[in-house]
């Protein structure tokens, strides 16, 4: 186990290096994405923390290069899957990498379904495509795959069309299109954002589940760090287009070293204070993308920020003590 | 009218249960749908059997009879100016009215959609040259254009419809590129692409079926304004040479007598049909058009 480790650490699956992407926008250009950098080894869980707005999404899409065009004012940087660089990949390479080898899910399943195909069909188009199925095999394996995530009576179901299913069931749907062709990593991007916090719990332990069965990687997105919390090995926190704090799970829960995650920790309401307790926010709103930003982008709304912190950016690093607990800030937690 | 005949079995479904929650849904269709159906129906039947059904020659005149009023003479609707039996030749001119009138939007559908999906879903330098092209050949006066294309290929069914149809391309390029940016920007769209599906299927299996309703509803209403469009080159002579007739050029057989006030129905009867006809498809085309906007809501 120890030497499968090392091993995937020589060879991370996923290596993102210095991601830039900027979108056009009415008002200029908006830095959605400003040199974000992490590595996935197999089989491992990131989750990706920010409030909404701080990139994550952008980021999530430009990996599969799903951005579109014209919306691009700039992009830079590498995304490394198995040491093939998806951002220099044309089209149709991409192609075969998107569904087969690293698969999406969306945060509304309202509107990831075609609302005018069966969710069956839906279902086998990618495993036609890619594992090359017949029509009747990919049916098939389209129960199979209903079966597996839950859903009672695929049989029937096969054939129903999404607006018969509730919200928490398209999202099994969504995920099994996802599983359908055997992907080594999965972008889980919000996918319980727009449901029920009972239904959350069940899908978030069924891509726990079917994570450990494949053996496939995960980044799950998340803007809430008790969804991420149990369920994955590292978190990456973001905030106005860059990665703030990176560490191991427990770290960064026991000891978050920048203020932003802290106050996001603060700011989690807690059973074990009395009722009616105020619930901390964290005062003031994300900076606008829209303009080049000078210094720590949290300062203007960093308790300990003074003027080093507003003129001066902290690169992420980590202190001699803890080299995995990477940070950016000059007046650590 | 196929688009009718699958229309009117899913509506005929829900329409006797008013009373239940669920039809507030889908309203049923009353008679404001079904009458214009109908006569849509009738013209169509009329069209397509007019060589086997009892009439008397379009073409030929009855001297006995010139100018006969409606149900004299053993004439239905009367004779025009030179004798010939106008119901017979309101229903031969059905050909060419629904001929034009079809056809030419049909190709419009076909040649304004792609266009306007194509510039739908790639926006940018693509767009920018289709809609381009599209907005010079809706600037450019349409009746000059027509006038050319069938001054310059000559005088036939086919070469009025090709000229319709050219006019017809930028109006469905613009509503099919509006309808394919409502749905690009849906998720299904971007989940199909990051599940590895080609430019082609998606917009095949997921723009197309999502964007085709509204494209398809407004097809109908232009089928009308097509109509319009070959009455109003027939009346300058510019459709089907004579003697065949249309109804354009029944209408303008008949504008001296109109004028003078002594057989104005050679004129009016043909106005008339034209009327109902081009109203029945616009009322038609809104019915369908509000069916699929409260479906759109649904979904």
């Amino acid at each position: 186990m120890t030497l499968l480790a090392q091993t995937a650490l020589a060879t991370p699956l996923l290596d993102v290096r210095d991601l830039v992407v900027h979108l056009r926008a009415p008002g200029g250009t908006v830095r959605a994405v400003d040199g974000v950098s992490f590595r996935l080894a197999p089989g491992e869980v990131l989750g990706l923390v920010g409030e909404s707005g701080s990139g994550k999404t952008v980021m999530a899409r430009a990996l599969l290069g799903l951005t579109p065009r014209h919306a691009i004012a700039r992009a830079s940087g590498e995304v490394l899957f198995l040491g093939r660089d998806l951002r220099a990949l044309g089209e149709r390479a991409l192609r075969d990498v998107r569904g087969r080898e690293v698969a999406m899910v969306f945060q509304d399943p309202m509107t990831a379904l075609n609302p005018v195909m069966t969710i069956g069909a839906q279902l086998a188009e990618p495993m036609r495509h890619h594992l090359g199925l017949g029509r009747r095999e990919a049916r098939t394996r389209a129960i199979e795959l209903l079966e597996r995530v839950g859903i009672p009576s695929p049989q029937r179901r096969v054939s129903d069309y999404p607006h018969h299913l509730s919200g928490g069931m398209r999202q099994r749907v969504v995920l099994a299109i996802a599983l359908s062709c055997g992907p080594k990593l999965l972008i889980a991007d919000e996918p319980t954002t727009a449901l029920d916090v009972t239904v959350q719990a069940q899908i978030l332990d069924l891509i726990g589940d079917l994570q450990h069965e494949q053996q496939m990687a995960v980044v799950l997105i998340s803007h809430d760090l008790e969804v991420v919390g149990g369920r994955a090995d590292r978190i990456a926190v973001m905030y106005a287009g860059r990665i703030v704090e990176q560490a191991a799970a427990r770290a960064v829960f026991d000891a978050p070293r920048m203020p932003y995650t802290e106050a996001l920790l603060r700011s989690v309401p807690r059973l074990d204070q009395p009722s009616h307790t105020r619930l901390e926010a964290i005062p003031g709103r994300p900076p606008g993308l829209d303009a080049a930003l000078v210094g720590c982008r949290f300062a203007p709304r960093c308790p300990r920020a003074d003027d080093r912190c507003r003129s001066e950016e902290p690169a992420l690093g980590a202190d001699d003590a803890a080299p995995d607990h990477l940070y950016r800030c000059w007046y650590p937690v | 009218m196929p688009d009718l005949a699958t229309v009117a079995p899913a509506s005929g479904a829900p329409a006797p249960d008013a009373s239940l929650p669920t039809a507030g849904r889908r309203r049923a269709l009353g008679l404001s749908f079904w009458a214009p159906a109908a006569w849509i129906a009738l013209v169509a039947f009329g069209a397509a059997f007019a060589a086997v059904l009892p009439l008397k020659s379009p073409t030929r005149s009855d001297f006995a009879h010139i100018a006969a009023v409606p149900g004299t003479g053993g004439h239905l609707l009367g004779t025009d100016e030179i004798g010939r039996d106008i119901l017979s030749r309101l229903v031969y001119g059905a050909r060419v009215s629904l001929t034009v009138g079809l056809v030419a939007v049909a190709v419009g559908l076909v040649v304004g959609g792609a266009i306007g999906l194509l510039a739908g879903y790639h926006r940018g330098k693509t767009e920018t040259v289709l809609m381009g092209i599209v907005d010079v050949m809706l600037a450019f006066p349409a009746l000059v254009l027509v006038i050319a294309v069938t001054a310059f290929l000559g005088q036939s069914l086919r070469n009025v419809t090709v000229a319709v149809a050219i006019v017809a391309v930028p109006a469905f390029a613009r509503v099919a590129r509006s309808a394919t940016i409502s749905c690009v920007h849906r998720d299904f769209v971007t989940a199909a692409r990051g599940m590895g599906a080609t430019t082609w299927r998606v917009l095949r299996r997921e723009v197309l079926p999502n964007a085709v309703l509204p494209v398809a509803a407004f097809a109908l209403v232009v089928v009308g304004v097509a109509i319009i469009a070959e009455g109003g080159l027939a009346f300058l002579g510019l459709s089907v040479p004579p003697p065949h007739p249309s109804w354009g050029s029944m209408i303008y057989g008949g504008k001296n007598k109109l004028a003078d006030g002594t057989a104005p129905f050679i004129s009016l009867i043909p106005a008339g049909v034209m009327f109902l006809t081009v109203l029945s498809f616009n009322v038609v085309g809104d019915h369908l058009r509000s069916r699929f906007d409260t479906r759109a809501g649904v979904l």
